[in-house]
């Protein structure tokens, strides 16, 4: 009964990534019915389009939305490929360009249309394909046809189309709702005491909306899950409504479409679970040790670019003249990123070396061809055309050499920047003491000792792991104990002399963020106690080395990377929200943990009693993990770890039969209304404390 | 597979419904929106520029020779003896090489008038233009590079494929370099000759020494014209290999002046801030030492002191 090989529905055309990418070419194609476009990756076919027409040039247009989606997915390069020749945003001085077509990308929002009105009345191009992120509302879509009307453009306007595509994807299964404008469904603004009915509807209206687009670019309709009784609820029960009256208007369903799409081949659905923030706020304060999550916490990736800040000789550089080099981390055209962005750092250093090693001889065998290529020189036919061959190989393996090296450069780049901070900062240490905490394991050194080392770590980095302990209930810091921590750190925020500037480069406002550790232990009072690392590791905690015994390790992962810094390898233990997936995912009877979970199922017809819903009972083979209030790369990739243990060990449970052979596919999608590093919610923690 | 939903028709309706409203309120003012429609249409018309028909023919003539050069991959492959379409194979060689040829040319000239077009107006107003034409142009260019590749692909194959058949004659006929006396079991067109010499030609050469020699002759001026053929054709390949080796060099160097292309179009915003930062603060530097004169001052007053007391003395 249940399929031994892969699902379909898991190959890799068909991840979020792959499938968003194919409705931007798409819409970029000019949304045409007649093209049939392959559903491959980015690079573009060796012989140009395969269209019979001619090639259509258009301008592409959009608002700040619009390029957060677009950036991450497609370069200017693939732009060029499909078309498009310039790309401008909307709210810009545009020349009128009269005989190309445009594509319009942006959000219906109020000044969007107005600008759209005003071009449309200067009559800028010849004809527009206007594309909304989310739909456009019937009002909306009136006065757009006033403008129309008063511009004299109707004509011009080709199409109109709802693009669901309401979220930003960043890699293959990791997407975040918004990017630039994230403050309007953070933590904070979810969680206020102040905030009103409507204003807490209409972010919840906007969740679920993006949480709707999900859907329809999977093409598939999840079973949704959530805990009772928080923000994650209500999403839910919102997102269930419009999926059912989406699935009840037969004639404009968004989910029976025609084409090859090969979710409706599937007979799995996926499951879609929604989390909120409450259930652990542990991991937001955590220091990382991983290379993306280092990446993102301590050099400040935004949409998979990071900017380092280039050492130029001094004498240049006078007062705040920042020159920084930005580097895009991709996983889908860098192998060393996609291979060691899940590592601990300490790994990471091994690897930049061994490849360096490897692309030196690389280059060694290339310069020794350059130099026997002179030689020969005989025009015997044989050696020609085998020098030909040999020069044809070289030439095709040039820019992967190249590539190489230029992936290898970024790479040594950054490895050096993080091993600088993590050295300043003993971001180690700090790590190490934190997984200790958490595992509810008792520390080697009192807390009241680190805090105190003016080494250990930034203002905020000691008020984190201060916060840590507090969640994790250890007995240092509970009680009168915390309060003279607390005391302690507010001595040192209160130092002038102290060089407390945050990484972000301002100053930073210590007292008030002390308010954070206040609002937490309030919050911590009202929720009562959360379970972190139950069992300290469920899923094979594997070897659990901690650093000091590992100091012999130094030499042979070091290089001039790793001096000063620990060998620590991670334990392998699972998140709350990991373990809450793999039981869900499971789906076995009687699991304590999420037998409080509510239950939606939006294809069935009339829930008249909710709680006699029947439930699917086989185990689920997708997952679409999401996160209110804010997401971590710390926990996406425990997802990822969880879902690579689960496949080499087999799906368990009621339908793995005799082991998974590998297979069994399991796919988890991991999403969040935004990305936040620990420093920024620690601010949004304090802003919380100021406000209750 | 649709992710989304076209409103296209509803939109439509909806203008309908507003002009109707509209015509309601004043007749004559839906006349003349119609009519006012049309002229502003008519006139981007004829300002649709001489760049962009030339740039669809250009597009138009790329998309036929790609389906040339297709055709020709398809023959090139055809790996059979005796069913060597070699004329078609040639003249489709030709045709081809004379295509790529003319669209560089056409594409040159695009590039001409993109740059003369420019040159009329002035320089800021059309830099968006501008940007469209290159990037226009670009495309064209790397199309023709791509399939220009394709070609020499193709070239290569039907190389390797006439060398594989040369090499599989040789096996079957003796060749006139190195009369081979261990003769091999000689297979002609002729189904007689094949019968007659397949099967113990290896030790026998007695009996049929006399006539072998007379087929071996035969042979030897049949072998002469097919490799005669065979080197044209090769020497038409080197010539097609030159040209394509010019059109590479010049697409790039063409290329090389084009910007770096693996950005992303949010690539530019910030460092534009950085830099006009940068900028304003050096021109506050120099404002500085440009208002503050006290150097200035005490240089004016040294020479004039130098003088007075050079007038002086020498008056004295």
């Amino acid at each position: 009964m249940m399929k031994q090989s892969q699902n379909p529905g898991t190959g890799p055309g068909n991840s979020l990534r792959s499938r968003k990418i194919e409705s931007m070419r798409r819409m970029l194609n000019l949304n045409a019915p007649t093209a049939r476009l392959t559903s491959a990756g980015l690079s573009s076919a060796a012989g140009g389009p395969a269209d019979s027409e001619e090639p259509q040039w258009k301008v592409l247009i959009y608002d700040r939305s619009g390029q957060d989606m677009i950036s991450p997915l497609l370069t200017v390069k693939d732009l060029r490929d499909l078309g498009v020749t310039l790309h401008l945003p909307l709210h810009s001085d545009r020349e009128p360009l009269s005989d190309v077509a445009a594509v319009y990308f942006m959000n219906p929002s109020e000044e969007n249309l107005q600008r759209l009105g005003r071009d449309l009345a200067a009559g800028l191009y010849e004809s527009y394909h206007l594309n909304f992120i989310s739909p456009i509302s019937r009002s909306k879509l009136e006065d757009l046809a006033q403008a129309a009307i008063g511009g004299n453009a109707v004509g011009q306007i080709s199409r109109v189309v709802d693009q669901y595509t309401d979220f930003i994807c960043l890699e293959e299964d990791l997407f975040v709702l918004r990017h630039h404008s994230a403050d309007s469904l953070s933590y904070k603004a979810l969680n206020r005491p102040d905030s009103s009915d409507e204003a807490m509807e209409a972010m919840l209206n906007e969740i679920a909306g993006g949480l709707f687009s999900v859907c329809v670019t999977l093409g598939a309709v999840p079973v949704i899950r959530c805990p009772a009784g928080n923000a994650a609820e209500a999403v839910a029960a919102k997102l269930d409504k419009k999926l059912r009256d989406n699935l009840r208007d037969a004639r404009n369903s968004l989910f029976t479409g025609g084409g090859d799409s090969a979710a409706q081949y599937s007979f799995q659905r996926p499951l879609l679970l929604l989390l909120d923030r409450s259930l652990d706020l542990a991991t937001m304060l955590h220091h990382p040790w991983t290379y993306q999550a280092l990446v993102h916490d301590v050099l400040g990736s935004r949409l998979n670019r990071v900017e380092l800040p280039q050492s130029g000789p001094p004498s240049h550089q006078q007062q705040q003249q920042k020159r920084t080099t930005a580097y895009d981390l991709l996983a889908e055209e860098d192998n060393f990123w996609s291979a060691q962005r899940g590592a601990p750092f300490p790994e990471v250093a091994d690897a930049v070396k061994r490849n360096l090693e490897k692309y030196k001889q690389e280059e060694e065998k290339v310069g020794r061809l350059k130099r026997s290529m002179g030689f020969d020189a005989e025009l015997d036919d044989k050696t020609v055309t085998d020098t030909m061959s040999v020069l044809n190989s070289a030439m095709s393996d040039l820019p992967a050499l190249l590539a190489m090296k230029r992936s290898l450069d970024m790479h040594t780049n950054v490895a050096t920047c993080l091993a600088e901070k993590i050295k300043a900062r003993q971001l180690d240490l700090l790590f190490e003491l934190e997984e200790k905490l958490l595992a509810k394991q008792s520390l080697d050194r009192p807390l009241v000792d680190v805090l105190a080392d003016p080494e250990a770590g930034s203002f905020e980095d000691k008020l984190r792991l201060l916060l840590v302990a507090v969640l994790s209930d250890c007995p240092q810091a509970s009680g009168a104990e915390l309060d003279e921590l607390l005391s302690q750190l507010n001595r040192l925020a209160s130092e002038p002399s102290a060089a407390l500037s945050s990484e972000s480069g301002g100053l930073v406002d210590c007292a008030g963020l002390l308010k954070a550790a206040a609002y937490l232990r309030k919050w911590r009072a009202l929720s009562g106690g959360g379970s972190y690392y139950v069992g300290g590791g469920s899923g094979g905690s594997g070897a659990s080395g901690s650093g000091s015994g590992w100091l012999g390790g130094l030499s042979k992962g070091g290089s001039f990377l790793m001096e000063g810094v620990r060998n620590l390898v991670l334990r392998k233990h699972n998140l709350p929200a990991a373990r809450i997936a793999d039981c869900l995912m499971e789906n076995r009877a009687g699991q304590a943990e999420v037998e409080e979970y509510r239950y939606f199922d939006p294809k069935l017809h009339r829930v008249t009693d909710p709680s006699q819903i029947p439930r699917q009972k086989q185990p689920f083979q997708e997952a679409i993990v999401f996160v209110v209030g804010g997401g971590n790369y710390i926990e996406y990739q425990n997802l990822v770890d969880l879902r690579r243990t689960s496949k080499s060990s087999g799906v368990t449970g009621a339908g793995g039969g005799g082991g998974g052979s590998g297979g069994g596919g399991r796919r988890i999608t991991y999403g969040s209304t935004q990305l936040v590093t620990g420093c920024q919610f620690l601010l949004q923690l304090a802003e919380l404390g100021q406000l209750t | 597979m649709t992710a989304s939903r076209d409103r296209t028709n509803e939109f439509q309706s909806v203008v309908q419904l507003m002009r109707g409203r509209l015509s309601n309120g004043a007749a004559s003012g839906a006349a003349a929106s119609a009519s006012e429609q049309h002229s502003p249409a008519k006139a981007r018309l004829h300002q649709r520029s001489q760049f962009n028909q030339l740039a669809r023919r250009v597009g138009a003539d790329l998309k036929s020779t790609c389906a040339k050069v297709e055709k020709l991959a398809l023959l090139a492959k055809r790996q059979s003896l005796f069913d060597d379409r070699v004329p078609e194979i040639q003249e489709l060689t030709y045709i081809v090489r004379q295509d790529l040829n003319a669209l560089n040319q056409a594409i040159g000239s695009l590039q001409e008038v993109s740059r003369n077009g420019q040159s009329q107006f002035q320089q800021q107003q059309q830099q968006q233009s501008r940007t469209h034409s290159n990037s226009v142009v670009l495309a064209l260019q790397t199309q023709l590079a791509n399939m220009s590749d394709r070609f020499r692909n193709v070239l290569e194959t039907r190389t390797e494929t006439l060398k594989q058949n040369a090499a599989r004659r040789e096996q079957f006929s003796a060749t006139s370099s190195t009369v081979d006396l261990l003769a091999k079991p000689s297979l002609l067109a002729q189904d007689d000759e094949l019968h007659r010499t397949s099967s113990d030609v290896a030790i026998d050469m007695s009996g049929a020494e006399g006539n072998w020699r007379r087929q071996q002759q035969a042979l030897l001026d049949q072998n002469e014209d097919y490799l005669n053929s065979r080197a044209d054709t090769m020497r038409n390949i080197e010539q097609t290999m030159v040209d394509l080796g010019q059109i590479f060099q010049q697409l790039a160097t063409i290329v090389r002046e084009q910007d770096e292309m693996v950005q992303r179009i949010d690539a530019s915003v910030d460092q534009t801030t950085i830099n006009v930062e940068g900028a304003h603060a050096e021109l506050l530097k120099f404002f500085k030492t440009v208002s503050s004169n006290r150097r200035l001052m005490l240089k004016v007053f040294g020479v004039l002191i130098v003088f007075f007391v050079i007038f002086v003395v020498f008056l004295s």
